[in-house]
């Protein structure tokens, strides 16, 4: 398949800036559908802000 | 009512009627038919209740097309029921015939085996179950005091058997009362009270509460007592009145309707 | 961090900070940590308890690797300490790592840097930094959790010494809304932060929750903004169970140091002045870009807007001003986490079309050897006991259990290990599965739901079938919650491991078959949605079949003028139709609906109803992008007279320059009419900013008439607010009415009299309206069929219910088949954009693979044992249960089956088996259990 797109061989690779749960739900679904990802990170640990909620409507599931 | 059941034979309405006829002196189960359709002048009905619908069921389980028409009372209706949700019997498939039951507003006569309940036994009151009594009566008593009088109940048992085989809902080609791993073998009586509630368990929302089992049982076990106490249980938290209507879907505990509140466990609660 | 390059073809560079512990030798043990002499303010806990300089951010920290925090650290300060490198058992710690640049080569790349919460400290009227029982939000969430600095407990921060509480637990507490959002004066945060009226109502909820006495929670706020999915319910369920809701903005919170009072000042909403005091008052702080994410944004050449959220268009909520850069999360405005995780899988669809000619070319294949025949071979069992850390072995005696699994029958092989689950001990597990020829494993450790997926890696790359492994919960279910008793811990540990030995003894290796996946798609209903997930995933190369039951695309769309930026939907809707049209891979069926389903994911055969006929498509995933509809309303003399006009009729008056808008002196427009009663307790979500929309385009075309808006709450979230000010500011006059009141409208010649009770001013205000336009509420269409044949469900409201409702808000539990746009819920435009991009992102993931993989634990119904009696059809969760007619007996199918064991249990036999959970294995369990 030739891409017109981008003009060029468009790389089979993707990255993804911040590690919380935005971050880290969009760069599964990439790796998913078949795409390298990368996933930067500033803080030591991924999970973000999320992480710090105790219980979550409307589950009460934790968070973890 | 003869006229009736003549007329569906003839006419193919049934392939089969299931009724009674004496002999030897005992009105006992009969299958009346077509090709021997005179014999329906023999059709009598008394005091005797057998599971007919769970005839039905063996019939209809070799033939599933059998068109079969039966005499059904209040109970054996309920059994109807239940028996079409959980896909033994196919309504269309089925003609029944009211006869009388418990006298009512509506029926000045009843002939049901129930209407005369013997009379229980002194030692019987002081130390097990009156089998006449409703299941609130014996909240009254303590959990301690209650679990000891069922001991003492299902220690009788012989395990004939007897209350599974007539039970007019009990259908599974596998029963969990032979079942090697629920219910040890070997030993007299059973293994008490599992073998006892692992039935009590597999009626809830099958019962339809007609009592056959406890005319069944040779030591006089108050089970349809014990199986009462379930079918309040399951229509309190369910809402499921078993039997009340062919249309209900299967008992079935998963959904979001249902949340069951686990209750935790008092010291009460466990017998020494 | 920088970027050069184009579109498909970027390279970033990254600037990598110094971890100084290395994360392949680090195991976790966490004696750096404890042996660190430096005190730090712990940051996951708000700062309400230390951390050490040497950290894991908390414990279940992904990766769980130490880090040490320089700014912080004694050695890297002062040259001097060292202690947490003497003291490593596995030399990891690295004083001379530096900062490394890396340069990487991607074709997209995705911007989710998230918020950071606003600092009150930066306002001196809420006492916040002087009085410790004043906490934000997160600060409180902290205090809650049971992994929180007071374990869980609910305790005012003055009474705490250390993590002892000193002084009594709050009595009451009061909620403060909008702490740093809708506020242009303290701070620039002229923007609701959408999330926070929620997070209180939550917060006060599990308050109470967590109080051992009573507990009084108020939430002072200026409008309830619970617009999303079920938040309404919860609110009202949250009055109802005695949290107070009370329409007022603090101004300042009054604290003498010294006492723990905290006295309020309000005006309610009669004008009456109260005084009230508590113990205990949360910020509810908004959310804000963090201004690490800003420079961000100028390093890429990414535009932000005047909040500095990424400057976004209604049509493309998730690309950015710079061609191959896309953003989700609060980084494009605020939203909650359904919304963010929406737009993540949004952003992903976005970012991987241009790519799609590349996929699969930088991905890798694992090898894995071929699996030993292991059904012949007596069982011999190994057991890995797994210390944690200090999770497990710092209370139960692990070398105990160790000593005890070496007396089990069939064990062969007994090893402890301080992480069962570090990469080494995988590597060794594998070799220790070969030389001792074990054939089944038992890992006493944590949860399967977590970590059972790794050591069956190991299990398949030491070349034994993966369902071979069994674990032994010792941490969740014994060290977590018998910290307090070591020695009944231990037995317990003990009984655990005997358990799962004796179940391992019985396990058999379980057959997985691929099948392969239909490329195509099918999408039901052409409206915003649809249209835009058909196109998302034919840009991606999969055919799709779009239906809709209409005769022409676009849905409710077509009714619409502006999105909320003013955007015209309809240029855009007709380029979206004509681009549909014009995609070769697009297949159209208009006036045609969906008779029957048959199959499962990747292989779905679905029969469509048009006027010429059916037709049968084959289709490997289903999205259902159906829509809603307008509430027709009855009430406020609607069809009854021509002054009384729906939203979307005043849509078309506004679009054909009606002569009834510029003539007009009084227009009335009534909010929630359908919407939040009774009968349709939710919200609609995107009434307020419509009237507030189209009532300043009233006022632009005719300045001098009288606007007004009785409303209950306006609920401009987001960036939306920005319209509510301007409609303020244009004249445009708000009242708000009490439900229990609502206006009475009656009719007066041609116009109709508006009487409603004010408040503020205490009195009753009459309007005589030339055009009364009714913000009609959004409802589900009547029509369930559809939910019926792909075997999904509905909820009380009639919308689809999505699997999850934070973490899978496209999916459903029927695999295959997902949602976006109104049949999910009531949402504007780019809500509906989005979710529909997030729809086809998750219906990539299947396409994308040529097979899916069936088997493994599933249910399997044995026939000689089944008596029909339909019991597990009802119980069964995915339909993946029918009756065979023919046999009279259930049959599963293993495609959709998931292995519940809901069948298992329902069966008063024991027909169903469970694959993996044979009712011989459970018994043999359950034996071991009460064997001891």
């Amino acid at each position: 398949m030739k891409d017109t797109r981008t003009g060029g061989a468009a790389r089979g690779a993707a990255m993804v800036v911040g590690g919380g749960i935005a971050g880290m739900q969009a760069a599964l679904d990439m790796a998913n559908a078949g795409f390298y990802v990368y996933l930067v990170e500033r803080s030591p640990a991924i999970g973000g802000a999320m992480a710090q909620l105790d219980k979550t409507f409307p589950t009460n599931d934790c968070s973890m | 009512m003869k006229a009736t059941v003549k007329q569906w034979l003839e006419e193919g309405t049934v392939d089969v009627f299931l009724g009674y006829r004496m002999v030897a002196g005992h009105p006992l189960p009969f299958c009346f038919t077509r090709e021997k359709i005179a014999v329906v002048d023999d059709l009598v009905v008394g005091p005797a209740r057998y599971a007919l619908e769970k005839i039905a069921t063996h019939m209809a389980a070799l033939r599933p097309e059998i068109k079969i028409g039966l005499l059904a009372r209040d109970c054996n209706q309920r059994a109807v029921n239940v028996l079409c949700i959980w896909n033994q019997l196919k309504a269309d498939n089925i003609r029944t015939i009211d006869i009388n039951c418990c006298p009512s507003d509506l029926k000045a006569h009843g002939d049901c085996s129930y209407l005369e309940p013997e009379a229980t036994g002194v030692w019987k009151r002081e130390v097990g179950i009156d089998n006449t009594q409703r299941p609130e009566a014996l909240e009254a008593w303590g959990q301690a005091e209650r679990f000891g009088r069922w001991m003492a109940e299902f220690q009788k048992c012989i395990k004939c058997y007897g209350c599974r085989n007539i039970c007019p809902v009990c259908f599974c080609k596998e029963c969990s009362l032979e079942h090697k791993e629920l219910v040890g073998t070997g030993t007299l009586p059973p293994e008490v009270p599992i073998f006892h509630l692992v039935r009590a368990v597999h009626m809830a929302g099958r019962c339809i509460d007609c009592g056959l089992c406890e005319d069944a049982c040779p030591v006089d076990i108050p089970l349809r007592l014990l199986y009462r106490k379930v079918n309040a249980i399951v229509a309190e938290t369910f809402d499921y009145a078993t039997g009340s209507s062919p249309d209900q879907p299967p008992f079935s505990i998963i959904g979001e309707k249902v949340a069951l509140t686990p209750r935790p466990l008092e010291a009460d609660d466990v017998p020494n | 961090m920088s970027l050069s390059g184009e579109a498909g073809n970027l390279t970033v560079t990254v600037r990598r900070h110094p971890r100084y512990v290395d994360v392949e030798k680090c195991i976790a043990c966490g004696l750096c940590a404890e042996k660190c002499p430096k005190k730090v303010d712990d940051a996951y806990n708000e700062n309400l308890i230390p951390r050490k300089a040497v950290y894991v951010p908390y414990s279940q920290a992904v990766p769980l690797k130490y880090a040490i925090d320089a700014q912080h650290c004694i050695y890297l300060q002062k040259g001097k300490c060292g202690a947490c490198e003497k003291h490593c058992p596995s030399g990891a710690i690295n004083f001379k790592d530096t900062e490394k640049t890396v340069e990487i080569n991607v074709g997209s790349v995705i911007l989710a840097p998230g918020f950071r919460s606003f600092d009150p400290g930066r306002l001196d009227h809420y006492a916040y930094g002087t009085c410790p029982d004043v906490v934000t939000a997160l600060e409180f969430e902290r205090i809650l959790s049971a992994t929180g600095p007071y374990g869980g407990h609910l305790l005012r921060p003055s009474s705490m010494k250390g993590k002892k509480a000193t002084g009594a637990a709050p009595r009451k507490i009061a909620w403060l809304q909008c702490v740093g959002s809708r506020d242009q004066n303290r701070c620039a945060n002229g923007y609701c932060s959408s999330v926070c009226c929620m997070f209180a109502v939550k917060q006060a909820v599990m308050a109470k929750d967590h109080a051992h006495d009573p507990l009084e929670c108020a939430i002072f706020y200026m409008d309830l903004r619970t617009q999303g999915k079920d938040f309404d319910r919860y609110a009202e369920k949250a009055r109802s169970n005695g949290v107070r809701f009370v329409a007022a903005r603090i101004h300042t919170v009054d604290w003498r140091p010294g006492t723990a009072d905290l006295g309020l000042r309000y005006v309610d909403e009669g004008g009456q002045l109260h005084e009230e005091s508590f113990d205990m008052v949360v910020l509810s702080t908004g959310l804000e870009v963090n201004p690490a994410a800003v420079d961000l944004a100028e390093n890429l050449g990414v535009d932000l807007d005047r909040h500095h959220f990424v400057a976004t268009d209604s049509f493309h909520p998730v690309a950015t001003s710079r061609p191959g850069v896309f953003a989700c999360g609060v980084f494009t405005g605020p939203k909650d986490i359904p919304q963010s995780v929406m737009e993540a899988s949004a952003a992903a669809c976005a970012a991987t079309e241009p790519l799609a000619a590349a996929r699969h070319t930088c991905t890798r294949q694992v090898r894995v050897p071929d699996e030993r025949d292991v059904r012949r071979e007596a069982p011999r069992i190994g057991v890995f006991v797994c210390n944690c850390g200090i999770n497990i072995g710092g209370v139960v005696r692990v070398p105990e259990v160790a000593a005890y699994a070496r007396t089990l029958p069939a064990v062969v092989y007994v090893e402890e290990n301080l992480f069962t689950c570090s990469q080494d001990t995988q590597d060794k597990m594998a070799g220790v599965i070969r030389d001792q020829r074990l054939n089944r494993v038992v890992v006493a450790a944590c949860t399967p739901r977590t970590h059972e997926p790794l050591f069956q890696e190991t299990l398949v790359a030491a070349g034994l079938n993966k369902y071979l492994v069994e674990m032994a919960n010792i941490r969740n279910q014994d060290s977590w919650v018998h910290a307090d008793n070591p020695d009944a811990a231990t037995v317990k540990a003990k009984d655990l491991v005997r358990m799962a030995a004796a179940k391992a003894f019985l396990a058999s290796p379980l057959q997985e078959t691929d099948l392969p996946v239909d490329r195509g798609a099918l999408v039901v209903g052409g409206g915003i949605a649809g249209l835009t997930a058909a196109l998302a995933l034919s840009r991606q190369g999969y055919p799709v079949h779009l239906v809709d039951r209409d005769k022409a695309l676009g849905g409710q769309a077509r009714r619409l003028n502006t999105a909320f930026q003013g955007e015209p939907v309809g240029a855009f809707l007709e380029e979206k139709i004509r681009q549909v049209q014009a995609d070769e891979r697009i297949h159209v069926h208009l006036e045609t609906t969906v008779a029957g389903v048959e199959g499962f994911v990747g292989n779905f055969e679905t029969t469509l109803h048009a006027k010429d006929g059916s037709t049968t498509v084959r289709h490997g995933v289903a999205l259902l992008a159906t829509g809603a509809e307008e509430y027709r309303p009855s009430e406020y003399l609607y069809r009854q007279h021509p002054a009384v006009v729906t939203q979307l009729e005043m849509d078309a008056l506004l679009r054909q320059d009606d002569v009834h808008i510029d003539q007009a002196n009084d227009v009335v427009f009534i909010q929630c009419v359908g919407s939040r009663n009774a009968q349709r307790p939710y919200c609609s979500k995107v009434c307020c900013t419509h009237s507030i929309k189209n009532a300043l385009a009233v006022k632009a075309r005719n300045p001098e008439a009288n606007v007004y808006i009785l409303y209950r709450d306006i609920r401009t979230y987001g960036t939306r607010e920005d319209l509510y000010r301007q409609a303020r500011e244009a004249g445009i006059l708000f009242f708000r009415c009490a439900p229990e009141d609502p206006p009475r409208v009656q009719s007066a010649g041609g116009r109709v009299e508006v009487v409603f009770a004010d408040p503020i001013l205490g009195r009753r205000m009459a309007v005589e309206a030339d055009l009364l336009c009714l913000a009609t509420a959004i409802v589900a269409p009547a029509e369930t069929e559809l939910a019926r044949l792909f075997k999904v469900p509905l909820d009380a409201d009639g919308w689809l219910l999505e699997a999850h409702q934070k973490l899978r808000p496209v999916e459903f539990a029927t695999e295959g088949v997902f949602l976006c746009g109104m049949c999910h819920y009531p949402k504007p435009i780019e809500e509906s954009i989005a979710q529909a991009q997030a729809a086809a992102a998750k219906a990539l993931t299947v396409l994308a693979s040529d097979t899916i993989r069936v088997g493994g634990v599933v249910s399997y119904i044995d026939p000689r044992y089944c008596s029909g009696c339909l019991g597990c059809i009802q119980v069964c969760p995915y339909a993946a249960i029918t009756y065979d007619p023919e046999a009279r007996v259930a049959v599963v199918n293993q495609a959709l089956c998931k292995g519940c064991g809901a069948c298992a249990a329902a069966c008063p036999s024991e027909a169903p088996v469970l694959l993996g959970f044979s009712n011989p294995q459970l018994y043999a369990q359950i034996r071991s259990a009460v064997a001891a």
